[in-house]
């Protein structure tokens, strides 16, 4: 599942799931959205911006995280501040990656959290 | 495990020996207390069969007298049965193995005895006891009979005497084959007994030097171990001498290990780190907020969950800026911190945390960015030669050529002594002055900033007391650079030479380049201006002519911006409009000649400043000073560098505004005038005569008086 109010980054980060690894389940651009569509399709692995609209990242990982606690998060922010990152991976992410990502960068971050 | 088996199996195999050994005389000595019991036992039998051999001799002489005295022998005959049975039953016994009574209480039973003297004993006692004990046994039987035959009677009688008669031969014999037999089994118990203590002794001895083994393997082991250990410690200490990084390891609480490489000391400048805690030390170089989060940083490399490579853009240390104390002076550096995990069998132990002077890293990257930036000037360069006028440039090249080979052949010209490094160095800034003033017009900003460090480098070494050769290197570097982007200009004004032949719109780009340049000094003066330009398309001034028009020009205007026009804060309190006013303008007159104007309602010029100026210089004297007149002033400040400025900068301050001005008109045989007012405004008027339209050979200077 990937959450990121940016409809551009969605698609970068689609394009750039491995269909033989992970299927897709859906993509939400808020927390509200994403905490429904997790509750309907329960992902594994879910990507995760933190800076979104309405609810945002750090709150819909303590729901995600309350709902299933082995739920695989990996955050992917722009955020230069890093104490909110930081908070993220308390309130149980696996992983950051900061935006500007390569493909590759997000290969292997997506590699390195199913790997677990 | 089976690795610490292999080291550990001499010890592991000396130990199970020595448990065997000790099994082994606890074995031997269960076993022989046994067999003492028994050979005691068989010791008391032989003993006793010495007394029976004596009861059955005494019993058989009492019951032949009783018998011939006719008296009762019951008695008799009951002792001699059971004497005589029980020493045939234990002899039976020794000789064949069996059992018999015991001399406490019960049967026991006896070894059949088969050493040869034994058995020699046991064949001699057998051969003389059995013939009388199968005759005692008759004797015993007729006697207890209720009644006996006239016949019976005469062979008990026969069988008595016989009896006694045998008994009185051998019974001593037998008793001393009893001794015999006794003797023999006292032997017996006595070898046993020693054979015992022997076996016992050779058993501690061989479990003493089995203990001995295990001793010396062990302490071999430890000592090699203790090697081993010592061997690890000498090479992690070694690494920690020579690593050029600060490594240290931390744990959970975030206290530092007991070892640390030198290179951290360094970093930290003190040699008391083991053991401390991380924050105690760090604190000083960061900030609380990056303090608080490197320990949540830590806490989340503590965290198994958490993938290490995940985290690592969220290390607050990347790069940490610090000041540092070298020689003396307090230096920038940058720090890298580094963590990792360290794990032993899935659990993670510690984080090793690496810390590395990136400072030249740093460095060389901000030199890339500026690299970068002088690239993207460059290409801003060759934006505006594509848009210059193409034939202003090749004459700006030309002539910066030369001005940059007269710089160098300054340079080259011997020099000695402080007063002629000077003099050097204000004839490099009269030169770089000008092709500042013209490549800011056509807008070429890093030559004009190249230009202007140069400026700033000589003014420093103006200051100097003692001024050398050495101190014109840096200027010479400079140079280079100047000269290497000519060399580019060139050949990119010859790439699009082909391109830019459009001599038509020459005219007009000068009196753009002209309010482009007037607008870039006003931005960076902080000066409001409105400014005009006319009369600078006149066609068909030769080019040469046209470049020094305009440099002319905008050493005017800059001159205008700079000292003439207020900031607009000071033109509001002098009830003045805070926009100043610049007129530049070109005319030629009926007869050919060219006038050049440049008028502005600033603040006028302040003769008495720049005479107080021209004798802090040393060009006049204090008498000179009273006495000059303004014209004469004028010539002074075209003639040498003044300035009223006290702070230089890339438009003016170093005196040499003026003076540029001066030696071009001087070249043009031109004559400068000036009118001014205070606070009302300056205009400086240029006559240039006609022969320059024509000529274009360079005059002789000339006097020339405004």
């Amino acid at each position: 599942m990937i959450v990121d109010d940016s409809k551009l980054i969605r698609q970068r980060i689609a394009r750039e799931y491995d269909a033989t690894t992970f299927e897709l389940v859906g993509t939400a651009n808020n927390g509200f959205d994403a905490i429904e569509l997790f509750d309907r399709a329960s992902p594994e692995v879910v990507t995760m911006d933190l800076t979104m609209p309405e609810l945002d990242g750090i709150e819909c990982i303590e729901q995600l995280i309350i709902r299933e606690p082995s739920t695989k998060i990996l955050v992917i922010s722009a955020l230069n501040d890093t104490s909110i990152g930081m908070e993220a991976l308390e309130k149980g992410a696996m992983g950051f990656i900061t935006k500007p990502f390569s493909g590759a960068d997000l290969k292997v971050a997506l590699n390195e959290i199913i790997d677990s | 495990m089976a690795s610490i088996f292999g080291r550990y199996a001499a010890i592991i195999a000396t130990v199970a020996i020595f448990l065997v050994l000790v099994l082994g005389v606890l074995g031997n000595n269960f076993y022989t207390s046994f067999q003492t019991e028994a050979t005691a036992e068989a010791v008391n039998i032989a003993g006793r069969q010495r007394m029976l051999s004596q009861r059955t001799a005494k019993s058989l002489s009492n019951l032949n007298f009783n018998f011939s005295i006719k008296a009762d022998i019951s008695n008799e005959i009951a002792e001699l049965k059971a004497a005589s049975s029980l020493f045939d039953r234990s002899l039976k016994a020794f000789s064949e193995g069996g059992e018999t009574s015991s001399t406490k209480s019960g049967d026991t039973y006896l070894e059949q005895v088969i050493s040869g003297k034994g058995r020699k004993i046991l064949d001699d006692a057998n051969a003389l006891w059995n013939p009388l004990f199968v005759k005692l046994s008759s004797m015993i039987a007729l006697l207890q009979k209720p009644s006996l035959t006239p016949e019976e009677k005469v062979s008990v009688t026969r069988l008595i005497s016989e009896n006694v008669s045998y008994a009185s031969i051998n019974i001593n014999q037998i008793l001393k084959l009893m001794n015999d037999l006794t003797n023999y089994q006292e032997g017996i118990a006595t070898q046993s007994a020693d054979r015992s203590r022997l076996i016992q002794a050779l058993g501690i001895i061989a479990s003493l030097i089995c203990f001995a083994v295990i001793l010396f393997l062990i302490f071999g082991q430890l000592q090699r171990a203790d090697k081993r250990a010592q061997l690890a410690r000498q090479e992690t200490k070694k690494i920690f001498e020579t690593v050029d990084q600060g490594l240290f390891l931390i744990d959970r609480e975030f206290n530092m290990g007991s070892q640390h490489s030198k290179e951290l000391e360094k970093i930290f400048s003190t040699n008391s780190l083991a053991g401390k805690k991380l924050q105690s030390f760090i604190s000083d170089i960061v900030s609380n907020a990056d303090l608080e989060k490197v320990l949540r940083y830590i806490k989340l490399l503590f965290d198994p969950h958490k993938k290490q490579r995940l985290l690592r853009d969220l290390n607050p240390l990347k790069k940490l800026p610090i000041q540092v104390q070298e020689n003396g002076e307090l230096t920038n550096k940058y720090l890298r911190f580094s963590f990792s995990r360290v794990e032993t069998e899935g659990e993670i132990e510690g984080v090793l945390t690496s810390v590395t002077d990136i400072s030249n890293e740093v460095r060389l990257e901000n030199e890339l960015i500026e690299e970068t930036k002088r690239n993207e000037k460059q290409l801003e360069m060759i934006r505006v030669l594509l848009s210059a006028d193409a034939t202003m440039l090749p004459e700006f090249i030309k002539s910066s050529d030369d001005t940059y080979e007269k710089i160098n052949q300054i340079f080259r010209d011997p020099a000695r002594g402080t007063k002629e490094f000077k003099e050097k160095a204000d004839s490099v800034l009269t030169l770089i002055h000008a092709t500042k003033g013209e490549s800011g017009l056509l807008g070429l900003s890093l030559i004009a900033e190249t230009c202007n460090d140069i400026e700033i480098r000589i003014d420093q070494l103006k200051h100097k007391s003692d001024i050398s050769g050495d101190d014109f290197l840096s200027l010479t570097i400079l140079l280079d650079r100047l000269i290497s982007t000519n060399e580019q200009m060139k050949s990119v004004v010859s790439a699009i030479s082909g391109y830019s032949k459009s001599a038509q719109t020459a005219n007009s780009a000068d009196t753009q380049n002209l309010i482009k340049l007037a607008t870039e000094i006003a931005t960076r003066q902080n000066k409001n201006i409105r400014f005009s330009a006319g009369g600078f398309d006149l066609p068909n001034l030769p080019p040469k002519l046209r470049k020094n028009i305009l440099s002319l020009a905008s050493q005017l205007l800059r001159n205008a911006i700079s000292h003439g026009i207020e900031s607009p804060v000071q033109r509001k309190e002098n009830g003045k409009h805070e926009v100043g006013n610049i007129k530049l303008a070109l005319l030629q007159e009926a007869n050919g000649d060219l006038v050049l104007s440049c008028e502005d309602d600033g603040m006028g010029v302040d003769f008495e400043k720049i005479k107080l100026e021209a004798v802090k210089s040393g060009l006049i004297n204090e008498d000179d000073m009273r006495r000059i007149s303004s014209k004469q002033l004028l010539q002074l400040m075209l003639n040498n560098r003044l300035s009223t400025r006290t702070v230089a900068d890339i438009d003016s301050g170093r005196g040499a505004g003026l003076s540029v001005v001066g030696s071009i008109s001087n070249q043009l045989n031109g004559r400068v005038s000036l009118q001014t007012g205070q606070a009302k405004g300056s205009k400086f008027v240029i006559h240039v005569p006609k022969k320059n339209s024509t000529q274009s050979a360079i005059q002789p200077a000339k006097e020339n008086y405004a």
